[in-house]
C-alpha cells in the first residue's frame, strides 16, 4: 500500500488536486440525476395514488439509511477495480465474469426505463400543460416529448454535457425550491403534521418492499459518483465525502418535503393525490405563493428533468460504449467519433426512445401512470436489485484478499447491507401488484419481473457463450480500457 | 517551410492534431493533452535523461549531469528536480553503503557487519520515483503539456498566433499551424514511408501509436489501405521490441500503454 498522497503536499500532486474535482462538484454532478424536483412533484403523488400508502417520508430516511450502509463496501471496492463506473464491473470482478455481462444487460434495462419515464413526465407534466397555457389550445403530450427527445439526441449524439456551473445552479435551484416551498407550505394557516406519513409500523411486512422500492427510485443516480474517481482530487476521501453528503442532503430535503406534502394534502391525501396527480405539491403551494409559484416550479421541473434525461441518456450511452469496447455488445457501439464522443451508442438509445414514444402515443396509454410512474419504479426495482447484486459482489471480491481495506469496509458493511437489501428485494418483489398499483398478477406486476429475469439470463448465457468462443473477450470482461481487445483503436492488441 | 531544424516528435502530434480546415483542432482536448503529455516523457525516456520502470519514472545520471537545452524538455526535468526536493530522504541506505565500503570482506565478513554487500545496481530501483499516471495527467491538464510545445514550436516557425477581438473587449488567442504543409507533413511522412516500404525511425513510430491512442488514426492515416495498415502494425510492433532484453523500447512501449489507458478511460466520464 502506497503513502496516503494528502500527507506530503508536493508542487505536482498540489496543481493536480487544483485541476481535479472536489466533492462539491461531483457532489452537484450526482445530483443532476438524482433530479430531486421531480420526486418531490411527480413520484410523491402518483406513488400515493398507486400504492396507497402514506409512509414515503420514512421510507426515504430508511432508504438512506441503507444507502449509507451500502456505499462503505461499493465505494472501498470501487478503488481497487478498472472501469468502477459500472455495476456489471463490480459483479464481474466479484462473483464472476458471465454474472456481469447479465448484470450488464440488466443495467442498461432499468437506466433506460428510468430515462424513458422522465420523457413522459416532461411531456405530460410540464411541456403540454405549458404550451396549452401560452398558446391557447389544447397540445398532445407527444409534441413537447418529441421535442425533448430532439435536444437530448443532437446533444446526446455529440455529447454535449451541461458544465459543471449550470448543473450546480440546477440542482442548487431545484433544491432551494423544493425547501421554499416546503416552509410556505408548513406557514399555511391550519398546516399540522401528519402523524401518519412517519408511523414507523409501515416499515413492516408487504408495505415495507413497495416503499423501499420508491426510496431506491427517489435515489436513483447516487451510485454515479465512483464514475469520477479518476478525476477526484482523492480517490480515499474526495469521493466517499461526496456521496455520504449527497444522500444525506438529498434525504433530508426529501423526508421534509414529501412530509409537508402529505400532511397539507388534508384528511384524505390519498384521494387528493388521484385527483391532482403531478399538481399536487404546487397546488398546495399556491395559497401561500400566489399562481406564479406554479409557472416557476414547472419551468425548473423542465430543465431538471431536461437536465436528467441528458444525464441517463449519457450514462446508457457510456454503457453501451464500455459493453461494445470490450466486446460484449457488438463492437459497432464501441466506437466513437473523433472528438469522443460513443455517437453510435448514442444514436441506439434515441431510437429506442423515439419507438417507445410513438407506441405511447399511437396506443394512448397514459404518458403520467403507464410510462413515467410505472417507467420509474421499474427503474428502481431494477436499481434495488443492482444494489443487491453488487453488495454480493463487494463480499466476493474482498474474500481472500484485504486489499489493505479495513475490517468494517470490506466484511461487516458489505455483510449488513446485503442481509437487508435481499430482505426488501424479496418483499418487492413478492408486493409488485402494490407497488404498481394494478390487480396482482395483471399488466406489470406480471410482465416486468419475467423481462427483468430474461434479460439476466440471457446475458448471463451470452457470458458464458464468450467463455466458449471468444476467451480474449470473456478475459477482458470488466476491465474496461485496460481490457486487452478494448481498444476501439487498437492500440492495445498492437502492443 | 520556416522552420529551420527538424521538428521533434511532440511538434509533429501538435502539428497533425491541428490539420483541420484553418487549423482546426481535429481532437478533444484530453486526448491531445495525454498524447502531448506521452509524447514529451517518450523524447525523455528516448533521450536518455528518464527511466520508466513498473509505472515510474527516475530521472538518469545525464539528467542529473546536464539539462537538456531543449525548450520543452528542460522545464519538466526541472520540475521533477524540485519535486524530488521536497521527498523526504531516505535515511537508512546511505548508512548502510557507507560502512559497507570501508569493511574489508572476508570469510567471516558478516560477523563483522560487512554482509550484505553493496548491491548498487539492483537498490536503484528502490528509489523513489515519480508516479507516471499522475505526470501524464499533470501534463495534460491545464494544457501544461500544450504550452511547452508551442513555446518549442513557435521558435521554428511552424505555428502562428492568432489573436480575435471579441465583441465586447477581451481578445482570445489560439495557435494555428503556419500553413497546411506544415500540419500535414507529419502524417504524410508515416503514410509514405508505409506505402514505399520504408523502416520508420522511432520517432514515427511512437507517433503512429499516439495517432492510435488519441483517436487522430481516423484523420491522419484514413488513406492507408487495410493491407498498409497492417504493415504499419507490423512497424509498430517491431519498432517496439527491443532487439535483446528490455531496454528504452519496452519504456516506450509502456508509455503508450498507459496513453491508452489514460484516454479510454476518460471516454467514461
Amino acid at each position: 500500500m502506497s503513502a496516503p498522497p494528502s500527507v506530503v503536499q508536493t508542487g505536482i500532486s498540489y496543481a493536480l488536486a487544483r485541476n481535479r474535482l472536489g466533492p462539491f462538484a461531483i457532489g452537484s454532478a450526482i445530483a443532476s440525476s438524482v433530479a430531486p424536483l421531480t420526486v418531490i412533484t411527480l413520484v410523491v403523488p402518483l406513488a400515493l395514488a398507486a400504492t396507497g400508502l402514506l409512509g414515503f417520508p420514512i421510507a426515504i430516511i430508511a432508504v438512506a439509511a441503507i444507502l449509507m450502509i451500502y456505499a462503505v463496501g461499493y465505494l472501498a471496492m470501487a478503488r481497487h477495480i478498472p472501469n468502477a463506473g459500472a455495476f456489471y464491473a463490480y459483479v464481474a470482478h466479484g462473483i464472476g465474469r458471465p454474472f456481469g455481462v447479465g448484470t450488464a444487460w440488466f443495467a442498461l434495462a432499468t437506466y433506460t426505463s428510468f430515462q424513458l419515464c422522465c420523457y413522459g413526465a416532461f411531456g405530460a407534466a410540464i411541456g403540454a400543460p405549458l404550451l396549452s397555457d401560452w398558446l391557447g389550445f389544447d397540445v398532445h403530450w407527444f409534441i413537447p416529448a418529441v421535442l425533448a427527445w430532439a435536444l437530448v439526441a443532437l446533444l446526446g449524439a455529440n455529447e454535449v454535457k451541461l458544465s459543471g456551473y449550470v448543473l450546480v445552479f440546477l440542482v442548487i435551484a431545484e433544491t432551494v425550491l423544493v425547501v421554499l416551498y416546503s416552509l410556505a407550505i408548513m406557514l399555511t394557516s391550519g398546516f399540522t403534521f401528519s402523524g401518519a406519513a412517519m408511523n414507523i409500523s409501515d416499515l413492516s411486512g408487504p408495505s415495507l418492499g413497495v416503499l423501499i422500492v420508491l426510496g431506491a427510485t427517489s435515489f436513483a443516480g447516487v451510485e454515479q459518483s465512483v464514475v469520477y474517481i479518476e478525476e477526484s482530487k482523492d480517490p480515499r476521501r474526495t469521493i466517499p465525502t461526496a456521496t455520504y453528503v449527497t444522500i444525506a442532503v438529498i434525504g433530508a430535503a426529501y423526508a421534509l418535503a414529501s412530509w409537508v406534502q402529505i400532511s397539507a394534502a388534508g384528511p384524505k391525501p390519498i384521494d387528493r393525490a388521484t385527483a391532482e396527480g403531478a399538481d399536487l405539491f404546487f397546488n398546495e403551494a399556491t395559497v401561500m405563493l400566489g399562481h406564479a409559484a406554479v409557472t416557476v416550479g414547472k419551468i425548473l421541473l423542465g430543465t431538471g428533468l431536461i437536465a436528467a434525461l441528458l444525464a441517463f441518456h449519457n450514462a446508457i450511452a457510456r454503457y453501451t460504449f464500455a459493453l461494445g469496447r470490450e466486446g460484449v455488445l457488438p463492437r459497432l457501439f464501441g466506437r466513437t467519433t473523433i472528438k469522443g464522443a460513443p455517437r453510435n451508442a448514442s444514436l441506439a438509445q434515441t431510437t429506442l426512445a423515439l419507438g417507445v414514444l410513438i407506441l405511447y402515443a399511437i396506443a394512448g396509454w397514459d404518458p403520467l401512470v403507464q410510462l413515467f410512474y410505472w417507467g420509474s419504479t421499474t427503474g428502481g426495482l431494477g436499481i434495488l436489485l443492482l444494489y443487491t447484486l453488487t453488495s454480493i459482489a463487494v463480499i466476493g471480491f474482498f474474500t481472500g484478499n484485504t486489499h489493505g481495506e479495513n475490517l468494517w469496509q470490506r466484511r461487516i458493511a458489505p455483510l449488513l447491507a446485503t442481509a437487508i437489501l435481499l430482505a426488501v428485494a424479496y418483499l418487492a418483489i413478492d408486493n409488485l401488484a402494490g407497488l404498481y398499483g394494478v390487480t396482482p398478477g395483471t399488466g406489470p406486476a406480471r410482465i416486468v419481473p419475467i423481462a427483468l429475469l430474461l434479460i439476466f439470463a440471457a446475458g448471463t448465457t451470452w457470458g458464458l457463450i464468450l467463455r466458449r468462443t471468444r476467451p480474449d473477450v470473456y478475459e477482458g470482461i470488466g476491465r474496461g480500457a485496460r481490457s486487452a481487445t478494448a481498444s476501439t483503436s487498437g492500440l492495445s492488441a498492437i502492443l | 517551410m520556416p522552420s529551420a531544424e527538424p521538428t521533434r516528435l511532440t511538434d509533429d502530434l501538435w502539428l497533425a492534431a491541428h490539420d483541420g480546415v484553418k487549423g482546426a483542432r481535429l481532437i478533444g482536448d484530453w486526448p491531445l493533452g495525454v498524447g502531448l503529455a506521452t509524447g514529451l516523457l517518450a523524447e525523455l525516456v528516448h533521450g536518455g535523461f528518464l527511466e520508466l520502470r513498473e509505472g515510474e519514472l527516475f530521472r538518469t545520471q545525464d539528467a542529473t549531469a546536464a539539462l537538456p537545452s531543449d525548450p520543452a524538455l528542460r522545464p519538466v526535468l526541472v520540475t521533477m528536480q524540485a519535486e524530488e526536493q521536497t521527498w523526504p530522504a531516505p535515511p537508512v541506505p546511505a548508512q548502510v553503503r557507507a560502512t559497507a565500503h570501508e569493511e574489508q570482506w572476508g570469510p567471516r565478513a558478516w560477523e563483522r557487519g560487512a554482509w550484505p554487500p553493496p548491491v548498487q545496481q539492483e537498490t536503484r530501483h528502490r528509489r523513489p520515483g515519480h508516479p507516471l499516471n499522475a505526470w501524464i495527467s499533470y501534463l495534460a491538464y491545464d494544457s501544461r503539456a500544450e504550452a511547452r510545445v508551442l513555446d518549442r514550436l513557435s521558435r521554428t516557425g511552424l505555428v502562428q498566433r492568432e489573436e480575435h477581438r471579441r465583441l465586447f473587449g477581451g481578445t482570445t488567442v489560439r495557435y494555428v499551424p503556419f500553413d497546411s504543409y506544415a500540419s500535414g507533413t507529419p502524417a504524410n511522412t508515416i503514410t509514405h514511408a508505409v506505402q514505399t516500404g520504408r523502416t520508420l525511425p522511432w520517432a514515427d513510430v511512437i507517433l503512429a501509436g499516439l495517432f492510435l491512442a488519441t483517436g487522430l488514426h481516423h484523420h491522419a492515416l484514413a488513406t492507408l489501405s487495410p493491407y498498409e495498415r497492417s504493415l504499419l502494425t507490423q512497424q509498430i510492433q517491431t519498432g517496439l521490441t527491443d532487439p535483446v532484453g528490455s531496454g528504452v523500447k519496452a519504456m516506450l512501449r509502456e508509455l503508450l500503454h498507459a496513453a491508452d489507458a489514460a484516454i479510454g478511460e476518460a471516454a467514461m466520464r
